[in-house]
């Protein structure tokens, strides 16, 4: 830069009004390398060998396949989804237990959100939230005891392949690049799973991956989930077993993008007055202010994984069913009915949920990012939405993206663009309703000021 | 009789600068690192491209910002002192690479 340059360049400066004065303020922060996708992962409740999976599920001296008992549909193979969606089991009319539910996560640390009692958020106003109906008619299948699959499945209902009983086969489907289709030896189960992958878009003929969800009747751990010849999970409990293998569909779909694509640990939703990029870290609140959006009117573009091509500023749609954690659920009463698997027994704790059953028809396909929210829940802080300078919206960008070992530099140029485009803000919250009206509003007044 | 010396910053190579709306933010590739400037740390960076002087940086802050010179020369080094122990500028003494003659 020559001498005449630098002062034009720092006269400018000076008319936007920079000023030397003080010391210069650097902050400096390490970016995390992701590997990892889930919030939270799956840790405990089962065991992740990685050797041979008939070995690894049980005797070594099992036969290296099953026989009729495996994966049949028996009487306890339903156990999580029908103490789930069971009238008799269902809770969210007894306040004994809801209370009891809200103590322990309280105890627990996480995310109670507007605390105290639930009756007391519908009174409020959350009832837009919370109530609705939500079952689908997949799910009501499952009510039926041993289902038959919602969808055509390709090959034969019942058939042996690699020496198990498989019951139930679904077609391909990918997330991202990653191409898969699924098989269980419960055909119940079977169509559960279905209905939480189902959203994903279906491709024709050949996947890369099979995913498997075996139960393997008396034999303990007696359910197991594969991705390919890799034992993801044998466990006691199936619903571990099927949350290992969403988290592995994930995984699978960031490692066959990332380096191609920016990939954000994030979410995305949008209304006609634009699109809101939601970041966090885990725990933020992303799902479950994503979850309240989408049932306030919001379409769902995508949680968990928020991929861009480089240089856009279009989230591409992953519509994943949603997980809620523990301690939001008892924000989504209705979502007992229409629940797809729960994890009651693991440190997940997680509810997954399809999308059509937080709000039918919500899926949506992406659209420019017009607002950048990052999330904090703070149970003692007063619920505040307020603007927050491009520079930490990106440095929030680049912490929560999917980069392999490193971030590499288009992935930060890309970074930059997005944080470029859109104004960001920062969303403390203790309480979802009024955060959920914040940024309805502010999405609202973003949308009429970008109106010519 | 003091030494004359010609200190020339120079940007690491794998930093990558981002401009936004207010201050700046670069980003360390090889160590996977973020450091994000306030408004005048990030014009200032931008004076920092191989070529010019320390010298001729704090004469064009005295000139255009109307800071005094011990002010602006105080900040330059702060922040030369900061982002060298970042490792993401170098500062070379020109005066004592050059060629003789």
């Amino acid at each position: 830069m020559d001498r005449q340059t630098r002062r034009q360049f720092l006269r400018r400066a000076a008319a936007a009004g920079v000023v030397i004065g003080g010391l210069p303020a650097v902050r400096t922060f390490d970016l995390p390398a992701y590997g990892w996708v889930g919030s939270p992962p799956i840790r405990s409740g089962g065991t992740t060998p990685t050797n041979d999976p008939v070995q690894a599920v049980g005797d070594p001296s099992d036969p290296p396949f099953a026989s009729e008992q495996d994966g049949g549909a028996g009487s306890s193979a339903l156990a999580v989804p029908t103490r789930a969606v069971s009238p008799a089991s269902d809770s969210s009319t007894d306040p004994r237990v809801l209370g009891a539910e809200l103590g322990r996560t309280g105890a627990q640390g996480s995310l109670p959100f507007t605390g105290g009692d639930p009756r007391r958020a519908v009174a409020l106003g959350i009832g837009g939230i919370v109530t609705g109906t939500a079952m689908t008619r997949g799910l009501q299948s499952h009510r039926r005891g041993p289902a038959v699959a919602s969808e055509p499945r390709l090959g034969h209902p019942v058939d042996r392949i690699d020496g198990v009983l498989w019951r139930y086969e679904t077609v391909a489907r990918a997330a991202f690049g990653f191409t898969y289709r699924f098989r269980a030896t419960d055909p119940a189960v079977g169509a559960l799973v279905e209905d939480l992958v189902r959203a994903f878009p279906r491709v024709p003929e050949h996947a890369h991956s099979w995913l498997s969800l075996r139960d393997r009747g008396s034999r303990e751990p007696r359910f197991a989930s594969y991705l390919d010849d890799d034992v993801l999970l044998a466990t006691s409990d199936q619903s571990l077993a099927i949350a290992a293998m969403l988290s592995a569909i994930d995984r699978a779909g960031v490692a066959s993008i990332v380096g191609d694509r920016l990939v954000l640990h994030a979410a995305a939703v949008t209304a006609p007055s634009g699109t809101v990029l939601l970041l966090g870290p885990s725990g933020a609140g992303k799902t479950t202010m994503t979850a309240a959006l989408v049932r306030s009117g919001f379409g769902y573009i995508a949680d968990e994984i928020v991929a861009f091509d480089h240089g856009e500023t279009t989230p591409q749609p992953y519509h994943k069913a949603i997980s809620l954690k523990g301690s939001s659920r008892w924000l989504f009463p209705d979502l007992r009915n229409a629940l797809g698997t729960a994890s009651d027994a693991g440190s997940g704790q997680l509810w997954h949920v399809p999308i059509d059953a937080i709000r039918s028809g919500a899926r949506s396909e992406g659209a420019p990012i017009t607002m950048i929210v990052e999330l904090r829940y703070d149970a003692a802080a007063v619920t505040t939405l307020e603007p927050m300078a491009g520079r930490d919206a990106l440095a929030s960008i680049v912490a929560n993206c999917f980069s392999g070992d490193r971030l590499d530099g288009e992935s930060f140029s890309s970074a930059s663009t997005l944080a470029g485009a859109a104004p960001a803000y920062r969303l403390v919250f203790s309480d979802l309703v009024p955060a959920c009206r914040l940024v309805h509003d502010a999405i609202a007044s973003a949308g009429r000021a970008g109106t010519p | 009789m003091s030494e004359r010396r010609a200190l020339v910053p120079t940007p690491a190579g794998d930093v990558r600068l981002a401009r936004l709306d207010i201050g700046a933010v670069l980003y360390d590739e090889s160590r996977g690192r973020l450091h994000i400037l306030d408004e005048t740390a990030a014009v200032v960076w931008q004076l920092f491209d191989g070529k010019t002087t320390v010298d001729e940086i704090v004469s064009d802050l005295v000139d255009t910002l109307r800071a005094e010179e011990h002010w602006a020369r105080h900040y330059v080094d702060a922040l030369l002192g900061q982002l060298g122990d970042l490792e993401v500028v170098e500062v070379t003494d020109m005066a004592s690479v050059r060629p003789p003659g």
